[in-house]
């Protein structure tokens, strides 16, 4: 809510124009509509699984099992389609958001109930997970043959010119966005990102809030997951395997502070558009497709220290500030001997 | 005591832990628009009262009553619907948060599920104004002084129409100045009828801040009476049960030559050409405000805080440190403010915290830590200090503050210094540990080290010092010898802007 | 320090039960060369648990470790491309791995970033480096000494040469950890960061060691790696820093930093060895074991918490009375 915040956004739609602009300059296709578009699904399911890894990240936790709560979803919701080719889109929907909840929630039980830290409770439910729907899987490929129209239609569906996937990405950036800046529960994640001891003294009820962000990741993940296949058609479990660089990547980027506490839903999202045009910056440009991962480091050890070096600025500016105002206090008062 | 029937009483209240009483029948009384005072060593039972008052524990024994009847607290929240609010020691705030939103965490103002951001701000600043706080409420909390931050606590009290407001040592942690804040805004509670329990090391605080005072020592309460009617030597007597004479034991010892010569240290972005030479034999109180440049300077010394300008000589020989490795080559030790934060690895025996200064010392060819010789390291300083634990591999974090902080006064004299720096030595210790720490410093000096007093506690500096430097905003303002030190005239320098030494013959300036 | 003595015993007695049901379920389980086998495998990941462990004891973390064992082998098969000797090829791949590991100190240490931050980035970029240098193509052709390192056993017994290497390491690393100065300033570190430099430790210096020995271990893994696969490629080690972060968690060290031994590390070690071994064994799938993997992680730390709370209550019953 402060003007940094503000101006933190502003200085990331920026950066995204000034690459887009370098993008364009040398490659022009870039602004070609159908480019666009791809660029935009691209981003889209890496912005929604984002979302909620950056709210995880707020509340000062981590969630490292993302990608395989994504493939989970994605492959137990297809596999469930193959065999009911007739069955309703809301069912398969159903399917990979419980999914993700159920996932979600094991997180949740392992930080709040087991107390484990977050890093580690998802490092290991990484493996299970993963492992779970590889051995679901037994080595199958669900691919696009066998899986209804209706399926893939989903991402191909467009309103007003612009993919639906698109719209849903932008509405779930806006609703969360906003819950977590003027709701009562998203000021308490901030509150417990910051100071969670203070926040347990206040009254804000920890282990609610916390298994609140892990389901609604799982959550956000299980829908994802759905989309996921809808998106590339063919679907098997070792799907996504680096989602949740990708995740805490355009969340770190986008401002979040990896300690809690600070940055937005919104910052987020554009983080993980930045990525997306790189990648297509480096596709487009010819460059060697091993680029990508060089370039992708490079920019959030970038902008990391960027962001290290500005919060040292301020922290010296309201530094000096301060000594101003030293020595220009009253006696003690009361009796002083 | 008071003609005013109490809003909150305790009544006979006992508390045991396991086989131990620690409160043992005590009787308390809270009136409206009164301070009451609570005073005692550590280990007396303050916390448990205070803990007992907002709810956290629940007493074995007696009874609590709120307006004649009697009542008994379901856990904090419960208190806080009774009017009963805490402002503890360590305000709890979030740095990220506005002002507004710390004071109602947990409970904003809404209209249709999103938080109605108008109303917050005007009621927050409705609420500060009321106790004539000018703090733009829009401000994240991180960019306020800890006193700020105390008020915004007080400001959350208000909010909740608490009628009695326990103040947990709130003085400990801000400086002199903050504190002044302070009790302007407990004189504004006062006159708006609220009942304050107010708790404190200060002598001072206690006597010039509560209408009335209690005294407990060990779990039980010595006397109530008036402030008025005691002094401060009759309030510490009843503290520790003893005569206070035995609190600054400095003996006279032979001043040597000139060990550490400091010339226009300037840096840390205020202080300011600041002087001084330092004897063998002699300690030289170092007295200011929070904010005054006092740990500033102790960490230019120590080679923490890189110096913009000044020199500064050991044993004649010009020294730079540049980190406190080497200022402890150069015979420097450094007691720090911060027994938690700079001073101990709490998880740490006593053995590992007590040698970690000369562990390097400690060890062989390849590095490897002769665990012989620093066994019995540990174990003379442990006894030298007269640490209360049952043996060197005790846990550090499970001693006692008075008992930690000798651990660290060993850890910074087994390096065996020429110049010991000591930073806050007795700030939130008991008075018997106070005393013990005196006792050793004093030795120290007797065998002719050099040591450098740092404090805020007027009658520590005066008992313990040979001679008294006073700094404000960064610069050295007055010097006392030890024979003509007059404490009015010595708080004065060190807190007012616009005292004038020409007005107070006893002193000399500065060169 | 006494609950993670009772760690470490619970570790043996895991150790001890993986043993026996191993030998349960395959006749074939505990002898000489089965075992040999069970260890060579997990070498690698035993290597680079070791300066894991240190790093993680200073408060820090290192999530590039996969990658720098990638950049490594892709170092290590770029020399041998130009028709650089083995020996020499090894050399500039130690190098690289110190340079990289010296890359992540300097910003954790002297920037003073989240090493959380920092290493997720050079994931990346170590692994884009390794990449670019090498491409899609894969070196071999070793000489047969090369090859032995990581498969090979000394002769007449069935350690693995591997083993051998580990075991040199790991009593350097003890030493270093338990015995000296040094180590102790590490924990001192990895608890309280402030009163470590106020204490005249320096702080940074000692963060920047750290994640170089890191760098330097990833390169001797990556030449067990290499050797053990016959082949270096720039996808060398992909995801590495899952199974050592697991192994130096599950030894007992805390992920905050400031406790922990490299003993529970190395029992840990062993205990996911013998269970990945033993499941191939009893037919289970490798993606299988993962799970069980996983929830040996997961199983231990929930006992770990039990027995911390118990452990606490105590230590509060007994400040309390007295």
């Amino acid at each position: 809510m402060s003007g940094l915040l503000r101006v933190r956004e502003a200085g990331l739609v920026l950066a995204l124009l000034v690459i887009c602009a370098g993008v364009t300059l040398r490659e022009p296709r870039f602004l070609n509509g159908a480019n666009l578009e791809q660029v935009a699904l691209s981003a889209t399911l890496v912005c929604i699984v984002a979302l909620g890894e950056a709210l995880v990240i707020i509340a000062r936790q981590v969630d490292l099992s993302v990608g395989a709560i994504v493939a989970s979803s994605a492959f137990v919701s297809a596999d469930w389609l193959s065999k009911h080719p007739g069955g309703s889109m809301v069912f398969v929907f159903a399917i990979g958001c419980t999914v993700g909840l159920a996932m979600g929630a094991g997180n949740a039980l392992l930080v709040v109930a087991a107390r484990i830290p977050a890093i580690v409770a998802t490092l290991g439910t990484l493996a299970i997970y993963r492992g779970a729907v590889i051995v679901f899987a037994g080595g199958r490929q669900i691919s696009a043959t066998i899986l209804p129209d209706s399926y893939q239609a989903i991402a191909q569906v467009r309103v007003l010119h612009v993919p639906l996937l698109v719209w849903i990405a932008v509405a779930l950036t806006l609703v969360l966005g906003w819950a977590a800046s003027y709701t009562r529960t998203g000021r308490n994640l901030y509150a417990l990102g910051s100071d969670p001891e203070s926040a347990r003294f206040v009254g804000i009820n920890e282990g609610w809030h916390l298994a609140l962000v892990f389901v609604l990741s799982g959550l956000l993940c299980g829908f994802v997951g759905v989309l996921w296949g809808a998106r590339f058609g063919t679907v098997d479990a070792v799907l996504a395997p680096d989602l949740h660089f990708q995740a805490i990547s355009a969340v770190v980027v986008g401002g979040v502070s990896i300690f809690g506490g600070s940055g937005s839903v919104y910052g987020a999202a554009i983080g993980a558009v930045i990525f997306a045009v790189l990648q297509n910056g480096v596709q487009l440009l010819g460059l060697n497709q091993f680029w990508l991962q060089a370039v992708t480091g490079a920019a959030i050890l970038g902008t990391v220290i960027l962001y290290s070096l500005l919060a040292r600025r301020a922290e010296r500016a309201e530094r000096e500030g301060r000594r101003r105002s030293v020595g220009l206090g009253l006696n003690r008062g009361v009796g002083a001997g | 005591m008071n003609a005013v029937a109490p809003v909150l009483a305790l009544q006979g209240v006992s508390k045991r832990f396991g086989p131990i009483e620690v409160l043992t029948g005590v009787d308390l009384d809270l009136a409206g628009g009164r301070v009451h005072a609570l005073a005692g060593e550590n280990g007396a039972g303050k916390s448990t009262v205070v803990k007992i008052i907002a709810g956290i524990i629940r007493a074995d024994g007696g009874t609590l009553r709120l307006d004649g009847a009697p009542v008994v607290f379901q856990g904090a929240a419960d208190a806080r619907r009774h009017g009963v609010a805490v402002v503890h020691q360590h305000p709890a705030v979030f740095p990220d948060l506005t002002v507004a939103e710390n004071i109602f965490i947990g409970r904003q103002p809404r209209r249709g599920g999103r938080i109605d951001w108008t109303a917050m701000y005007a009621t927050a600043h409705e609420l500060l104004l009321r106790l004539r706080m000018e703090i733009d409420v829009r401000l994240p909390v991180k960019a306020l002084g800890i006193a700020e931050r105390q008020a915004i606590e007080i400001v959350k009290a208000l909010s909740l129409d608490a009628r009695v407001l326990i103040m947990d040592e709130p003085t400990s942690t801000i400086s002199s100045r903050e504190v002044d804040r302070l009790f302007e805004i407990v004189a504004t509670l006062k006159r708006q009828g609220v009942a304050i329990l107010f708790i404190s090391h200060f002598i001072d605080e206690i006597l010039g801040l509560g209408d009335d005072v209690t005294i407990l020592r060990s779990g039980r309460r010595v006397i109530s009476c008036p402030a008025a009617s005691l002094t401060p030597e009759q309030t510490v007597r009843h503290m520790i049960g003893a005569d206070p004479g035995a609190l600054f034991p400095k003996a006279a010892a032979a001043i040597g030559a000139p060990v550490l010569r400091v010339r226009n240290l300037s840096g840390a972005g205020f202080v300011e050409d600041v002087s001084f030479d330092l004897g063998a034999g002699e300690i030289l109180g170092l007295f200011g405000l929070v904010g005054a440049g006092r740990s500033e300077i102790a960490q230019m010394l120590f080679g923490i805080v890189t110096p913009d300008r000044g020199e500064m000589h050991i044993a004649g020989t010009r020294a730079e440190p540049r980190s406190p490795q080497e200022a402890m080559r150069l015979g420097l030790s450094l007691l720090p403010e911060d027994r938690h934060l700079q001073g101990l690895v709490l998880p740490f025996p006593i053995r590992a915290n007590a040698t970690l200064t000369v562990l390097r010392r400690l060890s062989g060819a390849l590095g490897l830590v002769n665990r012989g010789e620093e066994n019995a390291l540990a174990r003379e300083y442990v006894a030298r200090m007269r640490v209360v634990a049952s043996g060197i591999e005790q846990v550090t974090a499970t001693l006692s503050g008075g008992n930690q902080q000798k651990v660290l006064l060993a850890k910074w004299l087994i390096p065996a210094p020429r110049v010991l720096i000591l930073d806050q030595p007795t700030r939130g210790i008991d008075v018997g540990a106070k005393a013990e720490i005196h006792r050793i410093v004093s030795q120290l000096a007797a065998q002719g080290m050099a040591i450098i007093l740092i404090s805020d506690d007027a009658p520590e500096v005066i008992g313990m010092a040979d001679r008294i430097l006073v700094l404000r905003a960064g610069r050295l303002v007055a010097t006392f010898e030890r024979d003509a030190v007059d404490q009015q005239a010595m708080m004065l320098a060190a807190a007012h802007t616009t005292w004038d030494q020409a007005t107070t013959p006893a002193l000399q300036a500065t060169p | 320090m006494g609950v993670l003595a009772r760690w470490e015993a619970f570790l043996v007695f895991v150790l001890a039960a993986t043993l026996a049901l191993g030998a349960l379920a395959s006749p074939y389980f505990l002898t000489a060369s089965n075992l040999s086998i069970a260890v060579a495998g997990v070498m690698p990941t035993a290597i680079v648990a070791l300066p894991m462990t240190l790093v993680i004891v200073c408060g820090e973390i290192d999530i590039s470790v996969g990658s720098i064992v990638g950049l490594c082998a892709a170092s290590l098969a770029v020399c041998r491309e130009q028709g650089l000797g083995i020996e020499v090829s090894m050399l500039a791949s130690l190098a690289v791995g110190m340079l990289a590991g010296a890359l992540n100190g300097a910003i954790v240490a002297y920037v003073g970033l989240p090493s959380l931050v920092v290493t997720i980035g050079t994931l990346a970029l170590y692994r884009g480096i390794a990449q670019i240098i090498l491409e899609e193509r894969g070196v071999t052709g070793f000489p047969d000494w090369y090859q032995e390192i990581g498969f090979g056993t000394v002769p007449g017994t069935p350690i693995p040469w591997s083993a051998l290497i580990f075991v040199a390491f790991f009593l350097c690393f003890a030493v270093f950890l338990h015995a000296t100065h040094r180590g102790r300033a590490l924990f001192a570190i990895g608890n309280n960061r402030e009163a470590a430099r106020f204490s005249g430790i320096d702080v940074r210096r000692a963060i920047l060691g750290v994640f170089v020995a890191s760098g330097g271990l990833c390169a001797v893994a990556a030449v067990v790696l290499t050797s053990y696969l016959a082949s270096a490629r720039s996808d060398t080690a992909t995801g590495l820093e899952l199974p050592v972060i697991t192994a130096v968690v599950l030894g007992g060290v805390s992920i905050f930093g400031g406790s922990g031994t490299l003993g529970g590390v190395l029992i840990a070690v062993l205990v996911l060895a013998f269970v990945q071994n033993a499941l191939g064994l009893a037919g289970v799938t490798p993606e299988a074991q993962q799970i069980v993997t996983g929830c040996v992680l997961v199983l231990t730390l929930v006992l770990f918490g039990a027995a911390r709370a118990l452990r606490t209550a105590a230590l509060f019953r007994r400040v309390r009375a007295g």
